[in-house]
């Protein structure tokens, strides 16, 4: 699980490689086969499709892995997590097509594509952990950075009523300016806690209701960020104004 | 002697009358004292471009500092909104 940095990555990159090529060999046979009626030779087209299906969860992994490598607001904390996450499901998704090929039997094989979805859950699971996790550490920058503007704004404020200008109402549009940021703050606390948290299993119904809540708590921060960034482009169009 | 009525009537009549438009002319100075305390209050814009017109570029200089603030946190923004939209994509092989 802890696998995470430089040599991880390469892993990471060496196991997709693998799998693919691992994928190729497996295709290339039930391509050919498919040209007969043969009970086998649906056996080789399902386990075509599987490998099929194996592929996109390890390219949509591939470019998860260098989605981290460009992430610019993403906590190492964060990173750490989700690289060792998206290194853990190569490796199981790159094993599984030498069984699926060695699969000799229906059964077997929906054995192992019943591994490949619930074991992992790349779609409806480890796609949003990123992704959330990206927006969700982003909204914290802004926060962040939103904070900093409301304290330049207070001390512009502070500094136009010293000098005897009439200021309106920034005050008070400054405290609700920072009640939109505490919003924020308490729609993104705790999120990627729960979104991590998370654990792939045999309940898909269960997973995605538990991502659309997390999902909904960072729109909502979203809105909160977009209004709070609104009423300090305000605050700094009325200290203009009036400084002119 | 009626002519001598007329007269008294005629200076008692403008005198008012007079008397009068002084009261106006009061009022009107009263009214120009509350504009001169709002001239007042113009030197003190004035100050800006007379004799301090550093502290007023350093306010525009901070104005400026939040603007650039404010246009990064809007590319943060923007980033999120495009990671929320992909992220609302249904995936081609969802499950």
């Amino acid at each position: 699980m802890n696998r995470s940095g430089k040599p991880g990555r390469a892993l990471a990159a060496a196991l997709i490689a693998a799998a693919t090529a691992l994928t190729v060999v497996a295709s290339a046979g039930p391509t050919v086969a498919d040209q007969t009626t043969t009970p086998d030779d649906t056996l080789a087209t399902l386990k075509m499709r599987v490998t099929h299906r194996i592929d996109l969860r390890l390219a949509a992994l591939a470019r998860l892995d260098r989605r981290l490598d460009r992430a610019e607001h993403l906590t190492d904390e964060n990173r750490d997590t989700l690289s060792a996450l998206i290194d853990e499901d190569v490796a199981g998704l790159t094993e599984l097509p030498g069984k699926v090929a060695q699969a000799v039997t229906r059964e077997e094989l929906r054995a192992d594509v019943q591994s490949m979805v619930h074991d992992h859950r790349i779609f409806v699971l480890v796609l949003p952990q990123v992704r959330l996790t990206l927006v969700a550490d982003r909204e914290l920058a802004a926060i962040d950075r939103l904070g900093a503007v409301h304290d330049k704004l207070a001390e512009l404020i502070k500094k136009s009523e010293a000098d005897g200008r009439d200021t309106g109402n920034a005050a008070v549009q400054l405290d609700a300016m920072q009640a939109q940021l505490a919003a924020a703050a308490a729609n993104v606390s705790g999120q990627v806690d729960r979104l991590l948290a998370i654990q792939p299993g045999p309940d898909g119904p269960a997973i995605r209701p538990a991502v659309d809540e997390v999902r909904e708590s960072l729109r909502a921060a979203r809105q909160d960020l977009r209004d709070a960034i609104a009423i300090a482009r305000r605050i700094r169009a009325m200290l203009r104004h009036r400084a002119a | 002697m009626r002519r001598a009525v007329a007269l008294v009537a005629t200076l008692a009549i403008t005198a008012a009358l007079g008397l009068a438009g002084c009261q106006g002319r009061s009022g009107d100075r009263l009214d120009r004292t509350g504009q001169s305390g709002a001239s007042v209050a113009e030197p003190g814009s004035g100050t800006d471009g007379s004799g301090e017109s550093g502290p007023g570029g350093s306010t525009d200089s901070r104005v400026a500092s939040v603007d650039t603030d404010l246009d990064a946190v809007d590319a943060m923004l923007h980033e999120i909104d495009s990671t929320l939209a992909e992220d609302r994509q249904p995936p081609a092989d969802a499950d």
